[in-house]
């Protein structure tokens, strides 16, 4: 019923483009009742964005190895929750998601549309794709992926159904397409008819561990970052914290999200990087992981063709002919090289010097 | 497990699906007494009409909300159907003629019909198609038709209803009427254009004084009722109250006094015309003044107008301007800009003229309407369009149904050959009440004829939420109610855009008041218009 647009795409081309379900989410990420929506093709190009994700994810689950589980006498390996971090990520993920659905369930009963959309949407793109998939993402050993254990397998499969089916008001035909793979379907089945997320309990303690792990993982992968170590690099990481039991349930997560090679739990104050999450201490021992030989010599060659670098630079500059017949802004970018090349000459020298 | 393919694609997977979905019937709602029923009807799209994006809109936000209910264990039930769109369809029928050398006054009312029939076969539907690709979970065994017979039976028989309630009536109307076209035509379809025209001063003598007024219509003065001045104007107040003659034709009017005169605009003095004016009209329905309308359909003096019977209505004013020069009532001409109504369809200058069309009194049906959503019963999401509503509701004016058109629900109204009005179900029925009421035993159906206009679109929209379960409807023989209006009504949800809340929401609400004694849904959600970024 409403129009006013001008030149209106043709919404029929769109769902040739951006598929119907692209253009269902594009319709309705931002649009609260009673505004007006600005429409943008690009909103259409999100939706599809966020079906590849979900399509991706499921991809990637599906094509991991699995490991045969132990005989457990006549249980279903459905029923059985999966022990270690893998019991721990799923563990974390139901009770995120259960407080996401009731969250979800009053956005709709407040109709409240395009908020029902985005906490699902943040849910699939953020806490499951980015977070939990790297929890419990098998380990590559030598090239080689290992398998995941036939229960976290299971309980990841049925996590994934239950996203479907919270998405499906909103994007019915990829999560009709994926649901029926999950398992086996009865001839006939839908998920059109399978039951809409209720929720369920909230473990806030559970909620709150999962926040300190992220707020580690995200600090010790800036550091690396800054520091320029590699991600591959295992790094110790000490612990001065009144609450050790916490760290203890956490540590293997830790210890894979973050590649830390152990944890210690310290009563002073350790040597390293050191920072604070809430309240405690943490502290990143750099130095002794380092091998000082290979990254003096790492250090030495960036040196060296920087120093190179500066001299072919301060050649051209001290070339007359150069200087009078380019253009200012020539001359002026390459004065600005070499001030550059200064710059990181000083911090490498800096840093050899610290390596003694 | 087959191979999951390496990059999503819609377009195999979406036919697949939706055909699988139809042919389980997944989408299909029976009356079940062991489940909630969660309803929505659809807002009617315009039967010839196309997907447009704030139709993407509204009907992702439904389909979402059944869907959710369905997957609930809800009884989830979405009614899809098109709207016969009197004055759209037949403008778009009228042009497609037109391109092929038709003119739709050279038809009769049944072979134009049949076109608008074929036409509407033709293209109608087309926009059901297209939400299916959307992916919308209707109904589709439940798809319906505002001109389809059950649901133009009840349009039918609720104006017989309100017109036996006293709530119908006849009156007076000032329309735009287009004398090209000979129709009238909406406000919507009227197009204000820049002139440059002359303003006449004209003298009007009488024995206590004379006033000079100011117009760019001079041709129409033989049709004035009056002449007004603001009661406060220290100028005329010893006239007020005294008359004089029209130039010309000598009739004597009354000199009025009203605020509505600006004093300081023009001579302080203005002829009034209600009959060619709709200023006009409205200061002599206060005033109780006469009306004398002079103009034929055609635009041409008639034989009220005393002078130049049969000229056309411009040449009558270069006549007319003429006439008062030599009678020495021109006091003067002036060039003036001013902006005159035309016709989009025809060019014509619009004459406003007053014809008589039917009503619907809407305080006493509005009453509940405006209280049950004031106070939540029903709810309007977001709130702040309770402000619009209320302000609208309580200043509510009669609703003029009738259109002249011929695509539509022709208004029930038969005449006899005195002019005597009849309004009943169908001619055989006005002719019992001819009979048993006039005891004119020897009338046939043949000496009645009916009234020539269609009622407006939205009072069969109106009855949308009602109609569609056929809750106007005797139940069938053997079947002791209509089980489907019982479980579905009322509804849950209606998702729409506010444009339309007075126009169709707020009428929908009165209706179900009036015809079910309660609300027709629960929930209005209001989308926002889709616009160019």
């Amino acid at each position: 019923m409403s129009k006013s647009l001008g030149n209106s795409p043709d919404p029929i081309e769109l769902i040739e483009k951006y598929g119907a379900d692209g253009v269902r989410t594009g319709m309705l990420f931002s649009s609260p009742a009673g505004n007006d929506l600005p429409f943008d093709e690009k909103l259409c190009e999100q939706g599809r964005n966020f079906s590849n994700k979900i399509w991706n994810a499921y991809r990637l689950i599906k094509g991991w190895e699995i490991a045969p589980s132990a005989p457990k006498g006549g249980t279903s390996p459905i029923a059985t929750p999966p022990l270690g971090d893998g019991g721990l990520a799923v563990a974390w993920f139901k009770t995120k998601m259960n407080k996401v659905v009731a969250e979800t369930l009053d956005h709709y009963n407040k109709f409240r549309m395009s908020d029902a959309l985005m906490s699902t949407y943040n849910l699939i793109w953020d806490d499951f794709c980015s977070l939990y998939l790297e929890m419990i993402k098998p380990a590559y050993v030598d090239g080689k992926g290992l398998p995941i254990d036939q229960e976290t397998y299971n309980s990841t499969l049925e996590i994934f159904d239950e996203l479907m089916r919270l998405i499906h008001p909103w994007m019915p035909f990829i999560s009709e397409e994926i649901w029926q793979t999950i398992r086996e379907r009865n001839e006939n089945e839908s998920i059109c008819l399978a039951q809409f997320p209720q929720g369920g309990e909230v473990d806030e303690v559970l909620l709150a561990d999962f926040e300190l792990l992220y707020e580690i993982v995200s600090t010790v992968r800036n550091t690396r970052n800054s520091k320029q170590i590699s991600p591959k690099e295992a790094l110790p990481l000490a612990v001065k914290t009144e609450n050790q039991a916490r760290y203890e349930t956490l540590s293997g997560l830790i210890k894979k999200m973050a590649n830390v090679s152990d944890i210690q739990y310290v009563s002073d104050k350790a040597d390293g990087m050191s920072f604070v999450i809430k309240g405690d201490e943490l502290t990143i021992d750099l130095g002794k992981n380092l091998d000082v030989e290979e990254e003096k010599a790492a250090l030495q060659k960036d040196l060296e063709y920087i120093l190179g670098f500066k001299k072919s630079t301060q050649a051209k500059l001290s070339n007359e002919r150069f200087v009078q017949n380019a253009k200012p802004e020539i001359i002026e970018k390459e004065r600005q090289k070499m001030a550059d090349a200064e710059t990181k000459i000083k911090a490498l020298e800096e840093a050899l010097a610290k390596l003694g | 497990m087959a191979e999951i393919s390496k990059t999503y694609n819609p377009k195999e997977i979406e036919d697949k699906w939706y055909k699988y979905w139809i042919d389980n019937q997944y989408f299909k709602s029976k009356p079940n007494p062991d489940k909630e029923p969660y309803t929505i009807v659809i807002p009617p799209p315009n039967v010839t009409g196309v997907l447009h994006m704030g139709h993407m809109l509204n009907n992702t936000i439904q389909d979402v909300l059944i869907r959710k209910a369905r997957m609930e264990g809800k009884e989830a039930c979405w009614v899809p159907g098109t709207d016969h769109a009197s004055i759209a369809t037949e403008a778009k029928v009228v042009a497609m003629l037109k391109e092929k050398g038709i003119n739709k006054a050279d038809l009769t009312r049944e072979e134009f019909l049949k076109y608008c029939w074929e036409w509407t076969e033709k293209y109608g539907g087309i926009i059901l198609q297209q939400l299916r690709k959307l992916g919308a979970s209707c109904d589709w065994d439940r798809t319906r038709f505002t001109m389809e017979p059950s649901l133009y039976d009840a349009v039918i028989d609720v104006f017989v209803d309100l017109h036996n309630k006293g709530d119908i009536y006849r009156g007076h109307r000032m329309v735009n009427w287009d004398p090209q076209a000979k129709t009238t035509v909406s406000d919507e379809e009227v197009i204000m254009k820049d002139v440059q025209q002359k303003l006449y001063y004209i003298r009007y003598d009488g024995v206590e004084g004379s006033v000079t007024i100011a117009t760019t219509r001079p041709e129409t003065i033989m049709a004035d009722a009056a002449i007004c001045v603001n009661p406060a104007d220290e100028r005329f107040q010893d006239l007020i109250g005294k008359k004089v003659r029209i130039p010309l034709i000598n009739r004597e009017i009354t000199i009025i006094a009203d605020e509505y005169v600006t004093m300081d605009f023009g001579t302080g003095c203005l002829k009034v015309t209600p009959a060619h004016d709709q200023n006009d009209y409205a200061l002599g329905q206060k005033h109780g003044l006469e009306i004398i309308d002079i103009l034929t359909d055609e635009g041409k003096l008639n034989e009220k107008a005393l002078i130049l019977v049969g000229e056309d209505r411009f040449v009558a004013r270069k006549k007319i301007a003429k006439l008062l020069t030599e009678s020495g009532n021109l006091v003067k001409e002036e060039d003036y800009k001013s902006t005159v109504g035309t016709s989009e369809r025809t060019g014509a200058i619009i004459e406003p003229k007053i014809s008589l069309q039917w009503f619907l009194k809407m305080k006493r049906l509005s009453e509940p309407a405006l209280e049950n959503v004031m106070n939540d019963t029903i709810q309007l999401i977001p709130p702040k369009f309770k402000n619009t509503y209320n302000h609208w509701m309580a200043n509510v004016r009669d609703w003029c149904i009738s259109r002249q058109l011929w695509w539509g629900h022709r208004i029930p109204a038969f005449y006899m050959p005195d002019g005597t009005c009849i309004v009943a179900k169908d001619k055989k029925a006005a002719l019992k009440i001819a009979r048993d009421k006039y005891q004119l035993y020897a009338l046939s159906e043949t000496d009645l004829t009916q009234d020539e206009d269609v009622l407006d679109t939205w009072f069969s929209s109106w009855l949308w939420p009602i109609s569609v379960f056929d809750g106007f409807k005797e139940p069938a023989d053997g079947e002791p109610y209509n089980e489907d209006i019982n479980y579905y009504y009322p509804t849950n949800d209606l998702v729409t855009a506010p444009e339309i809340l007075f126009f169709w929401v707020a009428r929908m609400i009165i209706a179900g008041y009036e015809y079910k004694g309660t609300y027709p849904f629960k929930n209005v959600y209001l989308t926002g218009i889709v616009r160019d970024k």
